[in-house]
């Protein structure tokens, strides 16, 4: 039996989805209170199927998950008032309009804040009583934001928020996700592709590769783990090859990633400090190098 | 406080950081029991994540350059700046005790010695031997 631990936000354990082309494979990953995550990946590589895993939105394969301590489908009720969600495509219908949203989550929400929520609507600019079919992608995220944010959410899932705002806005949603984890008793998971947000404001990643967890770790962590090289080609052989997580190679140099304790095995190459972008996309290439020596060593045999 | 960060360092973020202040506490920029930033203004006004400026301030506690008073913040210890500097001075007065003998046995007499360091002191040392 495990004991609950109230320190982690969110507890993913394990889970696992199975479609036919498709699979979820043994995903875990924990964000503890005041923090953000950040959940990587390509398009198709899993993360909306986390996500909505975790909202219970459809049923997993096996695995556990934990939101503020509470089991999420049976103490379902009890969780989703405590999360405030943002999804990648809008659920807004056209004819709506902000204000009758708002009302609809005011019903629906224990906490709901309809102050906050004027508040976030009027910085955002966006007017009550325009239809959404006339709302910009930018302000639909917004708006959608502004509903999630208005129930004083203790867990705040965002699925690709800030893929359709304007740079300005973009740096303000940033700013609010700061002060949200500010006193240390809430947190964020943010899925996304623009991994620059993330360098911002992530105090760990989730990397996700083809239903994979290949890494799960706070951000110092990976910056003490890993290190980015640059060189001229000869500086590889077959031995420090085997080193690097991912190489990308061009007709004279190369840049990989690999790890801190190996770097004295490469000869006359720059360093520096991975960033997420460097760690999800030489996982990538890593990834897809040992699918194509798999496939030339079956073909060999 | 200056402190810059260079993305394309070897150095990972928090130790940038840890360079920083460290930097800003030799230069004299504090007094002792000043209060640095918090964690998340400091995260957020360098653009990094919270966790970042979390470390950089629990390593320069191990230092013993900050020490932290929770619920009310990260203040500079300058006790540790005196010890440090002392042992600097210590350290040097080592290589110059190996250096005086050195020059002894090199033949060097006492009046030689002294002017030597003088020479040094005032930035002659290289026209001496030239």
């Amino acid at each position: 039996m495990e004991m609950m631990n109230t320190n982690y936000a969110l507890e993913v354990e394990n889970v696992s989805k199975n479609y036919a082309d498709f699979s979820l494979d043994n995903v875990s990953f924990r964000i503890e209170k005041g923090m953000v995550m950040g959940l990587v990946g390509e398009n198709g590589a899993g993360k909306t199927t986390i996500i909505k895993l975790i909202l219970n939105a459809m049923e997993r394969t096996g695995g556990d998950i934990r939101i503020l301590g509470m089991d999420n489908i049976k103490e379902e009720l009890e969780a989703k008032e405590r999360i405030g969600y943002v999804s990648d495509d809008d659920f807004l219908l056209v004819n709506s309009n902000i204000k009758k949203y708002a009302r609809a989550f005011a019903h629906v929400y224990k906490n709901w804040d309809q102050e906050l929520f004027e508040k976030y609507a009027k910085m955002w600019k966006l007017p009550p009583k325009k239809r959404f079919s006339e709302y910009s992608k930018g302000m639909k995220t917004k708006a959608m934001l502004a509903l999630a944010l208005a129930h004083h959410p203790d867990m705040l899932i965002l699925d690709e928020p800030t893929a359709g705002l304007d740079p300005v806005a973009r740096i303000e949603v940033l700013d609010i996700l700061r002060e949200i984890v500010e006193e240390g008793e809430r947190a964020v998971l943010f899925s996304t592709h623009i991994t620059g947000d993330l360098d911002k404001i992530a105090d760990s990643v989730t990397v996700l590769i083809d239903g994979k967890v290949t890494e799960s770790m706070a951000i110092d962590q990976i910056e003490d783990k890993y290190a980015v090289i640059a060189g001229s080609l000869t500086s590889l052989d077959s031995l420090n090859t085997k080193l690097c997580i991912g190489i990308r190679r061009g007709t004279q140099n190369f840049e990989a990633l690999t790890e801190r304790k190996n770097l004295d095995r490469f000869k006359g190459v720059s360093v520096h400090t991975p960033n997420i972008e460097n760690l999800l996309t030489f996982s990538i290439w890593g990834h897809r190098d040992e699918i194509v020596e798999l496939g030339g060593e079956n073909n060999n045999g | 406080m200056n402190i810059i960060i260079s993305h394309t360092s070897a150095k990972p973020l928090y130790e940038q950081i840890e360079d920083g202040i460290r930097k800003a506490i030799y230069e004299g920029e504090f007094k002792n029991g000043d209060m640095l930033p918090s964690v998340r203004q400091l995260a957020k006004d360098l653009n990094v994540s919270a966790i970042t400026t979390k470390r950089a301030y629990i390593d320069l506690e191990h230092e013993g350059f900050v020490y932290t008073v929770s619920g009310k913040g990260t203040f500079v210890r300058l006790d540790k700046l005196a010890q440090l500097q002392d042992n600097r001075l210590l350290e040097a007065l080592e290589k110059l005790r190996i250096c005086t003998e050195e020059c002894q046995k090199a033949g060097a007499e006492k009046n030689q010695i002294v002017e030597i360091i003088e020479n040094i002191y005032n930035d002659e040392g290289k026209e001496l031997w030239k």
